[in-house]
């Protein structure tokens, strides 16, 4: 079946939130181009909006998308969702299964509230990635996040499972209160990176954090390893290279079970 | 029926319903995989005493395993599923983690999933870090030397136990030359495998006994020592005979098992010694599954 496909046509600057797409769930093309939605303070009907073709509303592609089209992929289930531009505010918000792939930048506060599935972001990440979603106390609670470039400030609060693997440079504050998951950080760290955190596992080629733990013992890198194939595999990359890194375990201060690997 | 000279009796194989479960060990090196798989298939012969039969079902290069290092893949089955879960938690807690260097992942998918480094994951006393990777969860268990990765889980599939054949030789080093033979073939196969020591047994069974207290004994037709004084199925020139078990996740899985390993018999020197190709089975009204010998080979 050939994948649904919304080709943006919208002209003027409003924001749409298009949470609904993730609701679709018939491939009745007039169906979904009679569907109302609201933009600014008026309804459009889909196909005012949007170019529909195609069948398969499993698999659904959103053409010349931008940064004012926002909450894509929000509560997101088993579905695909290839978005070709830019996303906005929200992107992968409280998603529960499935992929969101975005060849494009993503806006601020992308994945949020994330409890399962698989992002791939081949562009940059603003700020609070993956914060705290209204209402509830942590930002991520599982699922895999690719980002190829980077990342800005404030970003993964509370992160309580999953992967992150990160290109390029993350900005402050970030993993604020880690709870556990495995964190890649393939660029530069900015400030206050890490605090309060509980456990979880980091990787990261910015040594500069090291100061913070506790060197700890390298002989046994069968996790590392592992973990390094199965990166390397799911984001189709050699992203992960070093086979001999410097591992530390537990923070200086609090002696919090926090694991570095300098790779 | 004659295969290469090779002939084959007009009877069948009897199997059974059994469940199985594959799990993957890996080591620093192939030496220490090893160690940690014979100990763990150690003393998995068959269901009657051991629980569980289980054995080595093939070596896996280190591009093949989940962590980059060298290992094998072991098959284990069952009767029933809670014998399963019992012996693979025991074995592994007592043969894998036991073991220096090794890790322990699921070899199976499926939907019915059992523990496996669920509960081992105690041992880490309060240290152990779970780790998940896409659905799949992960324990690392700091150990003396280092850390024990394994796999909280692994699938449990349904499988058949049981199917075989006889090897009538006229002498015993003919016929323990041609077992080789069948079990390097079947070593070579994936999805099944040969759980009595060396892939071979002497001992078949029949079920019952004239003493109260044993549910099989020996299978006296078979018994080339008793030729003359029993029921005998062996004509004067037997003198020997072994028996091939084969459990596998499918029926064809033992079928091609029994024929590959069959076909390579009847192409060795051997075959001159073989008197005969004959299947244990139960008058067919135990198992479920019939391996007709002349079916499978035609």
């Amino acid at each position: 079946m050939k994948p649904l496909v919304f080709k943006n046509k919208i002209k003027n600057r409003l924001i749409l939130d298009m949470s609904w797409i993730s609701n679709i769930n018939t491939s009745d093309i007039p169906e979904i181009k009679n569907k109302n939605i609201q933009m600014g303070n008026r309804s459009f009907k889909v196909s005012e909006l949007f170019q529909v073709t195609g069948e398969d509303c499993n698999n659904i592609k959103i053409l010349k998308s931008n940064s004012y089209l926002v909450n894509i992929g929000n509560d997101l289930k088993y579905k695909t969702i290839c978005i070709e531009g830019d996303a906005g505010i929200g992107l992968a918000k409280n998603m529960n299964s499935g992929t969101v792939i975005l060849k494009g930048n993503a806006s601020e506060a992308a994945c949020s509230g994330m409890k399962g599935g698989s992002v791939y972001i081949y562009g940059n990440a603003g700020n609070r990635l993956c914060c705290l979603p209204t209402g509830k106390n942590e930002g991520i609670l599982d699922g895999f996040i690719y980002i190829q470039k980077n990342v800005g400030s404030d970003s993964i609060t509370r992160m309580r499972r999953g992967n992150i693997v990160i290109g390029g440079n993350i900005g402050n504050n970030s993993c604020y209160e880690l709870i556990s998951g495995s964190i890649t950080i393939l660029g530069k760290i900015g400030k206050s990176f890490c605090v309060n955190a509980k456990r979880g596992t980091i990787f990261a080629k910015d040594s500069s954090i090291a100061k913070n733990y506790i060197k700890a013992s390298s002989t046994d890198l069968t996790f590392y390893n592992f973990y390094r194939i199965n990166i390397n595999k799911m984001t189709n990359r050699k992203l992960i290279k070093s086979i001999c890194p410097q591992r530390y375990f537990g923070t200086k201060k609090e002696r919090k079970l926090v694991e570095l690997f300098v790779i | 029926m004659k295969i290469n000279g090779l002939h084959i009796e007009n009877t069948f194989a009897e199997a059974f319903n059994m469940k199985a479960s594959r799990v993957i060990v890996t080591a620093d090196n192939i030496k220490w995989a090893k160690n940690a798989c014979m100990s763990f298939t150690g003393f998995a012969t068959s269901v009657i005493a051991c629980g569980v039969e289980a054995g080595i079902e093939k070596e896996i290069k280190k591009t093949e395993t989940p962590d980059g290092r060298p290992g094998y893949s072991i098959l284990l089955f069952s009767m029933s599923r809670s014998q399963l879960e019992k012996q693979l938690e025991t074995r592994a807690g007592q043969c894998i983690l036991t073991c220096p260097t090794t890790a322990l992942f699921s070899g199976l998918e499926g939907e019915d999933m059992i523990p496996l480094g669920k509960n081992l994951k105690y041992f880490g006393d309060g240290y152990q870090i779970s780790k998940k990777i896409g659905a799949r969860r992960f324990w690392r268990i700091p150990v003396m030397d280092g850390e024990f990765l394994c796999e909280e889980t692994t699938a449990r599939v349904p499988a058949i136990g049981g199917g075989n054949f006889l090897l009538l030789s006229k002498n015993r080093n003919s016929c323990l030359a041609a077992c080789e033979i069948a079990v390097n073939v079947m070593s070579k196969l994936d999805n099944v495998i040969t759980p009595f020591p060396g892939g071979v047994v002497r001992s078949g069974s029949k079920v019952g006994s004239k003493y109260k207290a044993l549910i099989a004994s020996t299978n006296d037709a078979f018994c080339p020592s008793l030729k003359g004084i029993t029921n005998s199925d062996l004509n004067k020139d037997v003198s020997s005979v072994m028996e091939i078990v084969i459990n596998g996740l499918t029926k064809e899985d033992i079928d091609k098992a029994i024929r590959e390993s069959l076909i390579a018999i009847s192409k060795s020197k051997y075959k001159k010694d073989i008197l005969s190709v004959s299947a244990g089975n139960y008058g067919g009204k135990l198992g479920q599954y019939h391996f007709h010998l002349r079916e499978i080979l035609k």
